[in-house]
């Protein structure tokens, strides 16, 4: 009986967890993605516990990647791409193309002397998580080695010999049973709009502000490194906006704004933070009364700010129409944060074509609907089928695995699951790999 | 197998077999099963009384409107003006995005099919489902009236004949304006209601802070307990109302598969007691969280049924219970060993281990003679390993658990922080200074925390030494 296969394309939370839900079942998965370092965009967010755990998901993120390098059935490739996917009776062939990441994910411990040594900012990247693997990598676009430089401080640097330039660019062939898409979301780019993103120091966005917390632990004003006694949210920027087309709500900046506002205040109970907002959408199952104590310790003006300015004492200059007061108001801000909404991926109508699947009227991949996904061995998970929260990203990878997993049960076919023959690095019983 | 009119009375025993009794007017029946799963249908209410209103045949809740819609008569030609419905969403309590879509759904028949005019009123609009957004969109270019109010609420009267009058200020315009709509529809909120505390308290698992299974503990994907075995499905109460049922019973589905294919398999790790030492105290019954403890003739940990997370292990006041590992890969590796004046860390694998390796990897510099003890769970430090740490002459013992709500085991950082608290008296008692033993709740990616909290202890620990020096 061949050993059923399963390709994963992103390695974000829900591909992570797709492939950590198959592996309870013995079956292996190829999971490729796309940027350096797996564990997709939540792997860079911070924690927004207070004192109390307030459900953010953020620390899932880490969970599964610390799982899946212990899970050997889970086989990930990084800085790498689906160049092909054919399918003859139904079985696929697919080739990946891996870009070389130049250090030996097997020799390096991880020290950080490489980045320390490296001449270039940016050419040696740190990877978000000790659990990334290699946890550093080379950017061989700002490598200065690319310019024909004999450069080798990253190579004498690294104690372990982990470094290597010899390592090339791979062509993998795989012959998966089955296929499931979490290829996630695209940011938008707030940048050449409105409020100044790009061009204004103290304008960042709420991703900017997750990594900032999770590298810094406190909030730092970009233009002078010191603490902010004043911050705005803008929520909605690229979200709800009839003029870019973006008729849906990214569901997830309500409850991030709102929990890192109350981190930040937690951190400095004298900041003042202000949020800018359409209808606040509920967060956690406690929302009603976590709601009610928000308005009371935050300010909230129901209105889009038409545009940013920097003002003389180099503040961030809102203006707006309160509502409530029905009066005109001018704001200044030290930091101000847009958090920008949940788009599809730019890549991804070429991924849904590659296996026959389109997208919707709002660009995330349509169907496939449940049945659709079991029937034809192609199931999706997480945010390539539109805004989810992290959670909720964890319960998708689970839903797809069990819709592939019914795929290769289908009676009649070869795939049956073996039963578990090897005992697992991790305990069957526990919670660890589910 | 469905059992109509059948209630689940008592449940005993754990996984992998649990002992229900069913109960029907028929009378009581006994099954032996692997788990259950809790599918149950939160209770609606629509809160008319909060605005002023009194139910009526005219003023309903969003669900009987629409059960009702099919039986409206269509606006009569040429009579003006046409029926106007007037849907209250999230002004009574928060609204959820379920209800937008029902009443997005009854808009279009009223509009489209009935020739009705409609108004939309609402606090905040919970657009945070599929194609909500768009649809609002397209209700308006329809006509429907969407007004949003922030400080100032709409104000409702009622005159004789039961009909509701509506005076609001349209917040964008300033206008102020007046409705007196024939139909009244106001949204439903979700509890839990008695029988979900009762069923949560018959299968012993953690409800969320709504009172509803499952809890809010993200470790629980939205789909398991704190026992294994009792699954739960929320339906239609997603609070982010993504139409994510498909996704519960598919996730239920894999669960369900899981639990079966654990079925005779050996465990790996689970706590054990030794019998001739237990006293049938009972306080591991009390304290796991699993409740994977059975009473018998003997007390038992049932294996398959046991999360390792040793919580009884630390509680057990007669050192009876040790955990046991089948395979040498999963024995935890040696504790290493305290040296006189070393800062003794003990820390969740889950969370502080976690929070460390970030730490590092982040370049943060940590003390020197940290001495960091991974534990599987913070609530299996016991009173015991925090006294003996200082019997090795620790200059100080740090506990480092998940946050509240964070905990694997739902309440080994509770337990933990208990533990600490009393071994503070205890220092007290015999004249150590119980400030070198502290507690901290930590996460995953916490890494710039952990070495802060590090660094302050170990400060602390230095200038009290220097308050100690006599000048």
């Amino acid at each position: 009986m061949p050993e059923p296969n399963v390709l994963i394309i992103g390695g974000g939370v829900a591909g992570l967890t797709a492939a950590l839900e198959l592996a309870r079942f013995g079956v292996c998965s190829d999971v490729v993605e796309a940027a350096p370092f797996a564990g997709g965009h939540a792997i860079g967010f911070s924690c927004k516990a207070t004192s109390v755990c307030v459900k953010c998901g953020a620390c899932l993120a880490e969970d599964r990647l610390h799982n899946v390098l212990e899970a050997q059935e889970v086989h990930l490739y990084c800085s790498s791409r689906v160049l092909e996917v054919t399918r003859a009776k139904g079985a696929f062939s697919a080739t990946v193309l891996c870009s070389p990441l130049f250090v030996d994910p097997a020799l390096c411990t991880g020290c950080g002397r490489c980045l320390e040594a490296c001449p270039v900012d940016g050419a040696v990247l740190r990877g978000p998580s000790p659990y990334n693997r290699p946890p550093f990598a080379v950017n061989p676009d700002l490598c200065v080695r690319r310019a024909g430089k004999d450069c080798r401080a990253c190579i004498n640097a690294c104690p372990e010999s982990a470094v290597s330039f010899n390592q090339k660019e791979e062509q993998l062939e795989l012959d998966p049973d089955a296929v499931i898409l979490a290829t996630g979301f695209h940011a938008f780019d707030p940048g050449g709009g409105p409020y100044g993103y790009g061009e204004f120091d103290d304008v960042i966005t709420n991703l900017d502000l997750e990594h900032m917390l999770r590298e810094h632990g406190r909030l730092i004003r970009p233009s002078d490194g010191s603490a902010p006694k004043s911050i705005a949210f803008i929520q909605c920027v690229g979200s709800r906006d009839e003029r870019l087309g973006h008729l849906w709500c990214s569901r997830v900046c309500c409850g991030s704004a709102l929990r890192t506002a109350q981190l930040l205040r937690h951190q400095d109970p004298g900041i003042e933070v202000t949020v800018f907002y359409i209808d606040i959408q509920t967060f956690g199952r406690d929302f009603e009364s976590s709601w009610k104590d928000l308005r009371e310790r935050f300010r909230f003006i129901r209105a889009v700010p038409a545009d940013a300015i920097v003002a003389r004492d180099r503040s961030i200059r809102l203006s707006c129409f309160d509502p409530e007061a029905g009066l005109p108001d001018t704001l200044d801000v030290e930091l101000l944060v847009l958090s920008v909404g949940i788009t599809p991926g730019p890549d991804l109508i070429e991924t849904a074509g590659l296996f026959g699947l389109s997208t919707g009227p709002d660009g995330f991949l349509a169907g496939p609907t449940p049945e659709s996904q079991s029937a034809a061995g192609v199931a999706a998970a997480g945010t390539v089928l539109g805004p989810m929260s992290i959670p909720d990203s964890v319960k998708s990878g689970k839903a797809a695995a069990w819709r592939t997993l019914e795929f290769l049960l289908i009676p009649g076919t070869p795939y049956l699951i073996p039963s578990r023959t090897t005992p697992n690095k991790n305990d069957a019983y526990s919670h660890e790999l589910s | 197998m469905v059992s109509p009119e059948k209630t689940l009375t008592d449940l005993n025993g754990c996984f992998p077999s649990y002992d229900a009794v069913l109960t029907s007017p028929g009378g009581t029946e006994n099954r032996r099963v692997l788990g259950v799963v809790a599918a149950q249908a939160p209770a609606l209410r629509a809160e008319f009384e909060a605005l002023g209103l009194e139910p009526g045949e005219r003023i309903v809740s969003l669900s009987d409107f629409s059960n009702t819609l099919a039986g409206l008569e269509p606006a009569q030609k040429g009579v003006s003006p046409s029926p106007l419905v007037v849907f209250l969403l999230g002004l009574a309590r928060e609204s959820r995005p379920l209800s937008t879509s029902q009443a997005l759904n009854a808009a279009s028949v009223l509009l489209d099919e009935l020739g009705y005019r409609v108004a939309v009123l609402y606090g905040n609009l919970k657009v945070s489902g599929s194609g909500i957004e768009a649809r609002v969109r397209e209700a308006r270019m329809k006509g429907a009236l969407f007004l949003g109010f922030t400080g100032n609420r709409p104000v409702f009267t009622l005159d004789q004949q039961g009909r509701v009058t509506i005076e609001c200020i349209d917040e964008a315009g300033r206008m102020p304006l007046i409705l007196r709509p024939d139909w009244t529809v106001l949204d439903e909120t979700l509890s839990a209601g008695p029988s979900a505390l009762y069923r949560a308290g018959l299968l012993r698992a953690e409800p969320g802070p709504d009172g509803l299974l499952p809890s809010d503990n993200i470790y629980r994907h939205g789909i398991k307990t704190n026992r294994k075995g009792i699954l739960a499905i929320l339906p239609d109460a997603d609070p982010l109302g993504r139409d994510s049922l498909e996704d519960d019973l598919a996730a239920a589905m894999l669960e369900i598969r899981a639990l079966e294919s654990l079925q005779g398999c050996s465990v790996d790790k689970a706590a054990v007691i030794d019998s001739s030492l237990c006293a049938r105290c009972l306080t591991c019954f009390r304290s796991c969280p699993h409740g994977a403890v059975s009473i018998g003739e003997r007390v038992e940990i049932v294996p398959e049924a046991c999360f390792a997370c040793g919580i009884c292990e630390a509680a057990c006041p007669g050192l009876a219970i040790a955990l046991s590992s089948s395979h040498k890969a999963t024995a935890p590796p040696a504790a290493p060993e305290i040296r006189p004046k070393d800062l003794v860390a003990f820390g969740c694998r889950r969370s502080a281990e976690r929070a460390r390796a970030l730490c590092r990897h982040l370049g943060r510099e940590l003390p020197k003679g940290l001495v960091f003890i991974q534990v599987d769970c913070a609530g299996s430090i016991s009173c015991k390993m925090l006294m003996d740490a200082f019997l090795s002459d620790a200059a100080g013992v740090l506990v480092l658990a998940c946050h509240p709500g964070n905990c694997h085991a739902e309440r080994g950082n509770t337990d933990a922080r208990a533990r600490v608290e009393e071994v503070q008296g205890m220092l007290e008692e015999i004249g150590l200074d119980s400030k070198r033993l502290r507690f901290h709740t930590l996460a995953a990616n916490t890494g710039v925390e952990f070495g802060r909290v590090v660094r302050e202890f170990t400060g602390a620990l230095v200038s009290r030494k220097d308050d100690d020096t006599p000048s």
